[in-house]
């Protein structure tokens, strides 16, 4: 596929880290010892797998038909009326009416700054849709390309890209 | 319960470090040291993390990144006390944990995630996919919108061709951004999810990075917003799973 340039010179500043950025990382990445201290992790759901909500379901499915029928294209026929065509321009983006338990958790701890269990559910909806690896004490269920991943992930699993020329060392 | 040792990462001995540097509880943050490495630590009182402990974890991992390389530690990590820190985590783990930090050295991750917009992503479907444009229409004239089984036909083959979508999608944003790193990570994406990538790069190169994003951002469109987040310890490049030394449990 054809990347046309952007104009010369932009570049994209990278926003500072807040915790909801980089919460993912802090409770599944980075130096992991094989077994701890029993430390009890409260005001934070234990997520098991069985809290996932999935994608393939029947709801989903007949969400993205209606949303998909709904769109307004030009070369469809005319009979959509205006208030049909309003909504359509506006519901667009409509935020995933499954929300997983691991982004309950992130609104959780990243609501205010106050003491945990206070509702975060001030998180923008860009919170609320990141990938889902989950944490728990027992290890890790991210599938990034990590030595302790668990087994069962799927083929869209991680995959690391190098550059043909490594760093100066 | 007796008061243990919190470990946030491990940086180098000698490595400058941000003076008063509290952590969780508010307790000081201090090192322990062996063999030119050193585990940053604290002490913790309590035998239950909390939310605000999160947060206190990043705090000190961000204020120590500013100054030296760090290879953070997964949250949570608790031992002993220090002995435990020195003869159950560093030493058995020297030689590794050197070579790791050696290899962080200047280097910086930075998160390049996409999330799709409903809209513009089934736009692409539609035009995409003659198959979901026939059934959409197909659809529409029928009183009801089709039957529920007809929708869910209709609904699983769009699931199937936004994969198709984010497949292409992913490879475009990795395209352009693999030659500007020294590594990226591709994490698993869920819908509505399109990309999540971690890149490490040099940090000096990291406005090359930038223009990367800028011209993923204009080879996806409106279907795409990407959130483009650091730098960051490389704690996606940084992940090991030591083992530790007999004894060290509190």
């Amino acid at each position: 596929m054809a990347v046309t340039a952007p104009r010369s010179g932009y570049l994209e500043r990278p926003r500072p880290s807040g915790l909801a950025d980089v919460i993912e990382v802090i409770l599944d990445k980075g130096l992991v010892i094989d077994a701890y201290v029993r430390v009890s992790l409260i005001g934070i759901e234990i997520l098991t797998i069985d809290a996932r909500i999935v994608i393939a379901s029947v709801d989903t499915y007949l969400r993205f038909a209606e949303a998909v029928g709904r769109l307004n294209i030009a070369q469809d026929d005319q009979s959509e009326g205006l208030p049909q065509l309003i909504e359509s321009m506006t519901s667009g983006g409509a935020e995933s009416k499954t929300k997983g338990a691991i982004e309950g958790v992130k609104d959780k701890l990243t609501g205010d700054d106050d003491d945990d269990d206070s509702d975060g559910g001030s998180g923008s909806s860009s919170r609320r849709s990141r990938s889902r690896s989950a944490s728990s004490s027992s290890g890790s269920r991210s599938r990034s390309s990590s030595g302790s991943g668990s087994s069962g992930s799927r083929s869209s699993g991680s995959r690391s890209r190098q550059r043909k020329d490594s760093k100066d060392s | 319960m007796t008061s243990a040792v919190y470990v946030y990462g491990v940086v180098p001995e000698s490595g400058a470090r941000p003076a008063d540097l509290t952590g969780v509880d508010g307790e000081q943050v201090e090192p322990v040291a062996h063999g030119g490495l050193a585990a940053l630590t604290s002490r913790l009182g309590h035998d239950a993390l909390t939310a605000r402990d999160i947060r206190a974890h990043w705090r000190v991992l961000e204020q120590v990144f500013e100054h030296t390389t760090v290879l953070p530690m997964r949250f949570g990590t608790v031992l002993e006390n220090e002995q435990a820190v020195r003869e159950g985590l560093l030493e058995p783990n020297a030689e590794h944990l050197s070579e790791l930090l050696a290899g962080m050295e200047g280097l910086v991750q930075l998160n390049v995630k996409g999330r799709y917009v409903e809209e513009p992503l089934l736009r692409e479907v539609v035009r995409g996919s003659p198959a979901v444009a026939r059934a959409r229409e197909r659809l529409n004239k029928l009183p009801g919108a089709g039957s529920p089984a007809q929708q869910i036909a209709l609904g699983q083959l769009v699931e199937s061709e936004i994969g198709r979508v984010r497949a292409s999608d992913t490879d475009a944003a990795l395209r352009i951004l693999v030659p500007l790193a020294v590594e990226i990570r591709e994490e698993t994406a869920d819908h509505p999810a399109a990309f999540s990538l971690a890149c490490l790069v040099e940090r000096r190169r990291e406005p090359e990075l930038g223009k990367g994003v800028a011209a993923v951002r204009h080879a996806l469109g409106d279907r795409v917003e990407i959130r483009y987040v650091g730098p960051l310890p490389p704690f996606s490049f940084a992940q090991s799973d030591l083992t530790i030394g007999s004894g060290a449990w509190a």
